[in-house]
């Protein structure tokens, strides 16, 4: 009988996946339990003679919401999902579930979740959302003109085709640049990567068009790792990663990827650069892809993005509705979409002489999901890596959509 | 004998048709001898052409029959062919 079983600190962490309190996180003090699917009535029995915490199980509840201002000792069980939510210390967490003998489970502090706390988001009654003469609908939709930060002293890089270097709306900006395509210059001739440095780290005030640009004051660093065609190959792509976790950069988009088949794993030495990148404070960003021809098609979010290290980006329209063309999060292991950002109709900088452009795609949600991690990085000066990546999936706005296809929900700017 | 890399090597066109780029990350205790992993590697058929030392990644090209080789080495963490990356974007007009 598993109540009968001794608990001992080697069984306590034996199958146990115990979450990291987060630096910058707010907890509640409280732990939450994560355990297989098909938990029943009679591991709750088990639950409930174990450790003394009075377990409750929240169908006792009936049709009301069942409390959760828990006191000492006390727990709740959502048999439903699977969790439970226990008002104890970690190890009596992990006690209880080693001895309902549910080995494959995760044990973390609960945390406050802020979906609108510090922000004050969009009205529904005003959608969709369309440019003003001020702000792009995506910088709207994002909360950016009323976040204090600018991301000053944050590198940022772009991975991508380059960069109109000489585009005034960037004159005076501190801009590091390498080229790692063979015979080409940083120079962008495509006008993808001009677009993705300038949803990211465009200027407050462009010269002739809506803001649309995040981190203003961020120091750019552009790494060319796609040709004029706008392809490349990973050694290029993964070279770039390494030069940018080189210098520093805290946050490190990638607007690029390649199909997966449903089924498939991530990409193994991609989820090693990008651990290791997330273990030197650098943090990954890139795009779900476009794959989706919602409704009838839905595809799996892309390689590189389906890494668990890497954060997946889907792409949302003027009304917050899932885009059409935005992959899901078909795949488990890393192949969830992380969260979504405005990826329709997006102005930003072209090169000269064009200046600026419209854009489609999970490419344009993707640094706009950089541009907030550098406002969060300056925010919390000692969140970097891990710590970045899990302010940054705090800070969002609930979208009345499937987990699959928008994650979290909307990216939102610390205000 | 000749080993099948070295045949492999001077049959000119079928060379092509089965080299292949690959990525090699090495492992994470290795990252600092990453030199030494890649000469082990060379000796197994690595064409070596870039090392990422600080990814711990060494790039490079290999016949495709000496993929396995590679992956059972010490110190080796993943071998993966490289693939092509293309941008997110459905499509762009100047505004």
């Amino acid at each position: 009988m598993d109540s009968d079983v001794e608990v001992t600190q080697s069984m306590i962490h034996c199958g146990t996946r115990t979450r990291p309190v987060l630096a910058g996180a707010v907890h509640t003090g409280r732990q939450l339990v994560l355990f297989r699917e098909g938990v029943g009535r009679m591991v709750a029995e088990a639950l409930r003679t174990a450790a003394g915490i009075r377990l409750a199980v929240s169908s006792d509840f009936g049709g009301s919401a069942a409390r959760t201002d828990l006191a000492l000792g006390e727990g709740l069980l959502f048999e439903r999902v699977g969790a439970a939510l226990i008002h104890g210390d970690p190890d009596q967490a992990r006690s209880l579930a080693c001895r309902a003998n549910q080995r494959a489970f995760i044990v973390e502090p609960e945390r406050y979740v802020r979906a609108s706390g510090t922000v004050r988001p969009v009205s529904a009654a005003a959608l969709p959302l369309g440019d003003t003469a001020f702000e792009t609908w995506g910088l709207k939709a994002i909360q950016v003109l009323s976040s204090r930060y600018s991301g000053r002293g944050i590198r940022v890089a772009i991975l991508d085709t380059g960069f109109d270097l000489g585009h005034p709306d960037f004159a005076g900006r501190s801009i590091v640049s390498q080229s790692f395509v063979a015979e080409l210059p940083v120079e962008d001739a495509n006008g993808h990567g001009t677009f993705c440095a300038g949803v990211a780290c465009g200027p407050q005030q462009p010269g002739d068009a809506p803001r649309y640009g995040i981190a203003s004051a961020a120091e750019l660093h552009v790494a060319r790792v796609l040709d004029d065609e706008a392809s490349g190959t990973d050694g290029n792509v993964l070279a770039g990663i390494d030069w940018a976790v080189g210098h520093d950069c805290a946050v490190i988009s990638i607007s690029l990827g390649s199909p997966v088949y449903l089924g498939d794993g991530y990409p193994e030495v991609y989820e090693h650069v990008a651990a290791r990148a997330l273990a030197a404070g650098s943090l990954l960003i890139a795009p779900a892809g476009n794959e989706s021809q919602r409704p009838d098609t839905i595809a799996p979010v892309e390689h590189p993005a389906n890494c668990p290290s890497i954060i997946a980006v889907g792409a949302v329209d003027q009304s917050l509705k899932v885009a059409p063309f935005s992959n899901g999060g078909l795949n488990p292991n890393g192949g969830e979409v992380s969260l979504v950002a405005p990826g329709m109709a997006i102005v930003s900088a072209a090169p000269r002489p064009d200046l600026y452009q419209v854009g489609s795609g999970t490419s344009m949600a993707t640094p706009f999901v950089a541009g907030v991690a550098a406002l969060l990085a300056e925010a919390h000066p000692q969140a970097r890596g891990a710590a970045l990546r899990d302010l940054l999936l705090e800070a969002f706005r609930e979208l009345p959509a499937p987990v699959r296809d928008v994650g979290v929900g909307l990216v939102q700017a610390p205000q | 004998m000749t080993s099948r890399t070295e045949s492999q090597r001077q049959q000119g066109p079928d060379r092509s048709l089965s080299r292949v780029k690959v990525a090699i990350a090495v492992t994470d205790d290795a990252r600092n001898q990453i030199d030494q992993v890649a000469a082990a590697c060379r000796r197994l058929g690595l064409e070596h052409t870039s090392t990422l030392a600080g990814v711990g990644v060494l790039l490079g090209s290999v016949e495709l029959g000496d993929l396995p080789k590679l992956r059972s080495l010490p110190r080796v963490a993943a071998v993966e062919i490289k693939r092509e990356a293309r941008v997110c974007a459905l499509h762009g007009q100047s505004r």
